[in-house]
């Protein structure tokens, strides 16, 4: 980084430190004094179980004692003992002692603990009125504490999203109002002391700063004006001339003076725009992913009873996936059209209507319909989004631009099904929907303020003849790599993605007990596998040229991670599938593109990449909408378990085919080489 | 371009006035997120204290009821009748007089009609919570139950208590966090003021304020460097075209 960088971006970093800090140290200060309070207060609650249990025991030895037994030869009070530790977790131990305090009988694991971490009741064990010994029963402190603080995964994921979400907002404020005028202060400044005098038409002419620079460039531009304007007078000397051209051309050599066009910087940055804007679409989308097929299953479907209830859970989720990849094409020429703010708010105000239906009428037809209509607005907005990057930025930023909206996504992907799933164990169901739709209105406000209505820019005429949609689909039709790569990799891909994480997980876990806030816990790691891993696994693809290998071992690692379920039903195995499945699309997603774009190169002559890309997405799309249904249909008949591992075999199967293709395909070389397609 | 003209925000930067509409632009999401994230917190805490202690009464309950129930199978093990058992009105007369959050406890027969109950009763309002348990002889034979209601308004109360408790270190917190915001985004503005500032006075080639920035100081005299080469040149180059030095060494 120059030193001219660091007079921004330092700045900038300091920022952001400061305010990550602050949140992390008021929420942890806060949740540490919470869980100080409930000890203190939930301990004496305790300290009353070990008073009834003290009483109740000591009434049961007092009538042994009154038989005449003496107290220490009292039997099976150690096997009496254990059974009511046993039934009573929140006990710690049970103890006789004689009059001198010598222990008598007890659970007395604890004898080695520190007396500070046990509450101790004793009550007197009397013999006709006088005391022989004392039972002793204590609770752990310890437990009040534990309990308390199996909050720690909830207030941990509130600290991580409240961090990311004040992150995007930061990001968002301090680049429109602090990095993008900084960066084009400086960056005026360098080019004027590289001797770049050229007028921005940017530069606010009554900022202080602003009017100085502006001050400076117009001083000497005047000043080269004059020179040439003397140097145009007629002069008799053609010698005196070729000097004075001479002396201009020196001049322009060192220095640049007139107009310059507008600066890049700018353009660049309003992508962030679509950063903030992207978050908020997914994240009022997502909340509901961590029970939404639970819900589902919860409603009556009348004149639907014939269905299995497996297969009517999925019904919502497809018709939201076939909402979003049959009107993607559509909606991405519509926001040419209208415009990406008409189109933004379009989307926003669709999926606003769609969750606040889902919210408020809770019956079975009418959430399949509003999964369909928030699906539309998804893509709506998606391919709002991603159409102003696309007029936003050129060849030299439009990936650095996409990054910045996929990053988004995936941080939306992060936090949005844990919160969804804290939310609806407090909350339930319905207020969650009802505050994705809040958000999504939110979002349509924001977009109404920040977003311009410009129209997508006419863009350069393919140097081949356009072809229809049906021709671009007719060529790919006969290309059996692009045919083997969308059906073997991509298809699958999505499938499971679909069928697994969005559909199979929760209904999965809900079988297993799972909170809906650990539902949403796991689900979170498929995003946080993605946003770690995926720039690593692009670098290396990039590195290696192993495009096909890593979408080969990505597919191999998902449908493996999905097997071990056979052994039996656990919330591990079923985090080690949604790891697995992370990981697996972290390695094949980015080099799945890479792999599109080098089998259909003929193609991509007269076609252009756009359609094919555009093909292979909605075909992936199509492989989602089936996931769930599909796997519906699985868990109907197999039950949830067995639906699982039944996908790994799948993604497991298709992995290996697709092995086979693109190794036999290069001779058998290394599979690295889908490249030499 | 956009509606949030980045060129109105260029000057934001540059006009000391707008330095407090980019603090404050910058503060007030940081204190909300920082606000949502707290009640949230309080809101999650809130929620486990409320059921971690329901449990732990429960727990408590479940013990006094079950005691009860040994109890008193002892004499229906005997082949006493529900109606027969002696001890029974002793027994939960001193189980309600031992926790005085118990409204009720009563023992009914296998028709479910009251045997024994407590002269405390429960008036079968919201605020009362009902535990259930069976009682069976050693045949394995259901004899009746024993039902147990609790009043709810010591838990409500405590509640009350600890939430008010938390609501108040959360504004304690969410000031606390304000405050630090406020300042901490203040002393940053005044850096990057700072900055400008020794940007200006060098361009203007003023006094140097009084804790210069040297990295911006010295970008400005390169500038300023730049712009009076240029300049000399320009006059050069001009001195040189209109004067009367036909051999053109002042070119």
């Amino acid at each position: 980084m120059s030193d001219e960088q660091r007079l921004y971006a330092r700045p900038v970093r300091q920022l952001f430190i400061f305010a990550l800090v602050l949140l992390l140290v008021t929420q942890v200060a806060l949740s540490l004094y919470a869980w100080r309070l409930a000890e203190d207060r939930l301990v004496p609650e305790l300290g009353r179980k070990a008073q009834a249990t003290a009483r109740s025991l000591s009434g049961k030895l007092d009538r042994a004692l009154d038989y005449g037994i003496p107290l220490a030869r009292l039997e099976g009070v150690p096997d009496f003992f254990a059974d009511v530790l046993k039934q009573n977790s929140d006990l710690a131990y049970l103890r006789v002692s004689d009059s001198r305090g010598a222990t008598l009988y007890g659970s007395v694991q604890l004898d080695s603990s520190p007396d500070d971490e046990f509450l101790d009741t004793a009550v007197p064990l009397l013999l006709k009125g006088a005391s022989v010994g004392a039972l002793h029963v204590g609770v752990d402190k310890r437990y009040v504490a534990a309990r308390v603080r199996e909050l720690r995964y909830d207030i941990g994921i509130v600290l991580l999203t409240s961090l990311l979400i004040a992150f995007e907002i930061l990001w968002f404020v301090v680049t429109l109002n602090f990095t993008v005028p900084m960066r084009q202060i400086v960056a005026r400044m360098v080019r004027i002391a590289s001797g770049d005098f050229r007028q921005r038409p940017q530069a606010a002419e009554s900022a202080s700063l602003a009017s100085r620079l502006d001050g400076i460039t117009r001083r000497v531009n005047q000043g080269f004006e004059n020179l040439l304007h003397k140097a145009a007078a007629p002069q008799p000397d053609p010698q005196r001339q070729a000097r004075t051209q001479t002396t201009l051309q020196r001049l322009r050599g060192i220095y640049h003076f007139g107009e310059s066009a507008a600066d890049g910087d700018l353009t660049q940055q309003r992508v962030v725009l679509v950063r903030v804007l992207s978050f908020l679409f997914m994240f009022a989308e997502m909340l509901s992913r961590p029970f939404l097929p639970v819900y589902a299953a919860s409603l009556t479907a009348p004149g639907a009873s014939a269905l299995p209830a497996g297969l009517l859970a999925s019904l919502p989720i497809t018709a939201f996936l076939l909402g979003v990849a049959l009107s993607m094409p559509l909606a991405g020429r519509w926001s040419d059209r209208v415009g990406r703010r008409n189109s933004y708010i379009t989307g926003a105000l669709l999926v606003t209507a769609g969750l606040a239906a889902t919210g408020l009428i809770p019956v079975y037809y009418a959430l399949v319909a509003a999964r369909a209509a928030t699906g539309v607005g998804y893509a709506l907005m998606f391919m709002s989004c991603q159409g102003y990057v696309f007029d936003n930025t050129d060849n030299s930023n439009r990936a650095k631009g996409m990054a910045l909206f996929v990053g988004s996504i995936m941080v939306a992907e992060i936090c949005s099904p844990a919160v969804g799933g804290i939310l609806a164990d407090r909350i339930g169901y319905h207020l969650v929907f009802i505050f994705g739709a809040a958000v999504a209105l939110i979002a349509a406000l924001l977009a109404g303020a920040v977003l311009d209505n410009r129209r997508a820019p006419e863009r350069a005429a393919p140097t081949a003849p356009a072809s229809s949609g049906s021709t671009a689909m007719l060529r790919l039709a006969h290309n059996r790599r692009f045919l083997a790569l969308s059906i073997l990799s991509g298809i699958p891909a999505k499938f499971l993605y679909s069928g697994f994480l969005i559909f199979l997980v929760p209904l999965l876990l809900t079988s297993l007990d799972c909170t809906k806030s650990e539902i949403g816990r796991y689900t979170m790691l498929y995003g946080l596998s993605c946003l770690a891993l995926g720039p690593l696994f692009a670098r290396l693809a990039d590195r290696y040229n192993a495009y096909a290998a890593l979408v080969a071992a990505g597919g191999l690692l998902t449908g493996a991670g999905m097997l071990p379920i056979l052994q039996g039903a656990s919330a591990d195995l079923v985090m080690l599938g949604v790891a697995a499945l992370g990981i697996g699309q972290a390695m094949s997603i980015s080099a799945q593109l890479v792999l599109v774009a080098r089998v259909t190169q003929a193609e991509a002559q007269d076609l252009g990449t756009g359609p094919i890309v555009g093909m292979f997405r909605l075909l992936e799309r199509l492989g989602a909408a089936a996931g769930p249904i599909a796997t519906g249909a699985l868990v109907a008949h197999f039950g949830p378990q067995q639906a699982m591992a039944a996908l790994g075999a799948f993604g497991l199967g298709t992995s290996l085919l697709f092995l086979l293709v693109f190794r036999n395909r290069t001779g058998g070389a290394a599979v690295a080489e889908g490249a030499q397609a | 371009m956009p509606r949030a003209d980045i060129g109105a925000a260029f000057k934001r930067v540059a006009i000391p006035m707008a330095m407090s509409r980019l603090s404050i632009s910058i503060t007030a999401p940081i204190v909300l997120v920082s606000a949502l994230a707290v009640g949230l917190t309080v809101f999650l805490n809130v929620g486990k204290l409320d059921r971690t202690l329901g449990e732990l009464e429960q727990s408590r309950l479940r013990f006094t009821l079950n005691n009860l129930r040994e109890n008193l199978e002892t004499g229906l093990d005997l082949g006493l009748p529900v109606k027969g058992l002696g001890n029974a009105q002793a027994a939960i007369d001193r189980e309600a007089r031992a926790d005085p959050g118990i409204v009720s406890i009563a023992v009914l027969d296998d028709h479910g009609a009251v045997a024994f109950r407590t002269s405390r009763v429960a008036d079968g309002s919201s605020e009362t919570v009902r535990l259930r348990t069976g009682m069976s002889n050693n045949l394995g034979v259901t004899m009746g139950a024993i039902e147990l209601a609790y009043s709810r308004r010591s838990h409500e109360r405590f509640m009350a208590d600890i939430s008010s408790q938390l609501r108040m270190a959360a504004l304690v917190a969410i000031i606390a966090s304000s405050a630090l915001a406020v300042l901490g985004i203040r002393l940053w503005v005044r850096r990057i003021r700072r900055t400008l500032s020794s940007i200006e006075h060098t361009l203007d080639q003023g006094a140097p304020p009084q804790h210069p920035d040297r990295r911006a100081a010295a970008l400005a005299e390169q500038v300023n460097r730049s712009t009076q080469d240029a300049l000399q040149e320009l006059d050069r180059a001009e001195r040189a075209i209109t004067s009367a030095d036909v051999a053109g060494t002042g070119l």
